[in-house]
């Protein structure tokens, strides 16, 4: 378990150094499903849904949630610091040293790069979530509709995952 | 962006700082830019114009910098306020709601859903959830994408991982470091 923990809390900074504007989604599929079976691919949809449906950076409280999985809930503070630590620290930083290597062009550059990689990601994470091409039609509707809704609308998420759900426990 | 203000008796009290991003990390849904917006409107209230604190400032950076853009900007907020200790108080008040629903759902979820047939009533959230993620995929990628063709790149980048199963970290890097030396390169090219 002690084993776990401190892996979780180095993958946790370098999921957090790793990520620039998304894509997050993606290295936990990676660390926490593939990589090291801490959850299932349910659980990470769970999380990620109950993630958009709450405030705040809960996203990223994928962390605090497979750290408590681990160890309880000291398992989910010592996720939570490794998760959030990188940015607060480059954060203050930033407004004392970095200035100017955050105005530079080429640091401009490979943030963009990273961001191209980051949205094909989180686009496989979707597709690694859920099989388009196993699923039963209704499912697929499902999908192609909190798709558009979302991009047409900016609807709030919660209001798609609540109604993805009941359509899902009215099909059961 | 501003420097971190003196800690002087002017200076906001960290109970007050406290209460807002406590305030604003519960009810700060759908990413960084209404993090921005509410700080904003709290900031507006309180402080008067020439001492209030640079939040688009923050918010540039924030999305430069690796890791959760809200926690950079409340961190840098927070740095502005009241130094170090202001960007500890601000950071750990706006995480404390969103972290603490989590913990408390992981609870519920670890020690009673996932031992029962909960599960099964997940056909219809997950497709819900695939959505989402796509469409918020297309959203940031809107932002990197200056050229059609780049959307090419972007597929690459889930082909990789989804098909050829190359690990996302690798895939991040080598677009990272490619767009890097394209305009080391570039410049090169320009100044010759």
């Amino acid at each position: 378990m002690i084993a776990d923990i401190i892996s979780l809390f180095i993958l946790s900074i370098l999921i957090s150094i790793s990520t620039f504007g998304g894509g997050s989604q993606a290295l936990f599929y990676q660390y926490g499903v593939l990589q090291n079976h801490w959850i299932s691919r349910s659980d990470l949809s769970v999380v990620l849904a109950f993630g958009y449906a709450t405030p705040g950076p809960a996203v990223f409280g994928t962390a605090t949630f497979i750290g408590y999985h681990i160890a309880g809930v000291p398992g989910a503070v010592i996720g939570t610091i490794g998760i959030f630590i990188i940015p607060f620290l480059t954060a203050f930083l930033a407004a004392k040293y970095l200035k100017h290597l955050l105005k530079n062009i080429h640091t401009q550059q490979f943030v963009k790069g990273v961001g191209l990689a980051a949205t094909g990601l989180i686009a496989a994470t979707a597709f690694g979530l859920f099989n388009f091409g196993s699923a039963a039609g209704w499912q697929v509707a499902i999908a192609l509709a909190a798709l558009i809704i979302s991009l047409r609308w900016k609807t709030n998420p919660l209001f798609l995952l609540l109604a993805g759900l009941v359509i899902g426990i009215i099909s059961v | 962006m501003q420097q971190a203000k003196t800690t002087d008796e002017s200076s906001i009290p960290y109970s007050k700082m406290a209460l807002i991003f406590l305030k604003t990390g519960a009810i700060s849904f759908g990413g960084w830019s209404t993090t921005v917006v509410l700080l904003e409107k709290e900031f507006g209230k309180i402080m008067p114009k020439e001492a209030s604190v640079d939040l688009k400032g923050a918010a540039a950076y924030a999305q430069i910098l690796p890791g959760a853009t809200q926690v950079a900007i409340v961190s840098n907020v927070g740095y502005q306020l009241r130094g170090v200790t202001g960007a500890l108080v601000a950071t750990i008040s706006y995480l404390l709601p969103a972290i603490s629903l989590v913990t408390a759902f992981a609870w519920v979820y670890f020690g009673y859903m996932h031992q029962t047939n909960v599960l099964k009533y997940l056909d219809g959230l997950i497709p819900a959830l695939a959505g989402i993620i796509l469409a918020n995929a297309y959203r940031i990628g809107s932002k990197h994408v200056t050229h059609p063709l780049m959307w090419g790149l972007v597929i690459a980048a889930c082909l990789s991982l989804l098909i050829f199963k190359i690990h996302a970290l690798i895939i991040i890097l080598t677009y990272g470091v490619v767009a890097l030396l394209l305009s080391l390169y570039r410049k090169r090219k320009d100044s010759a």
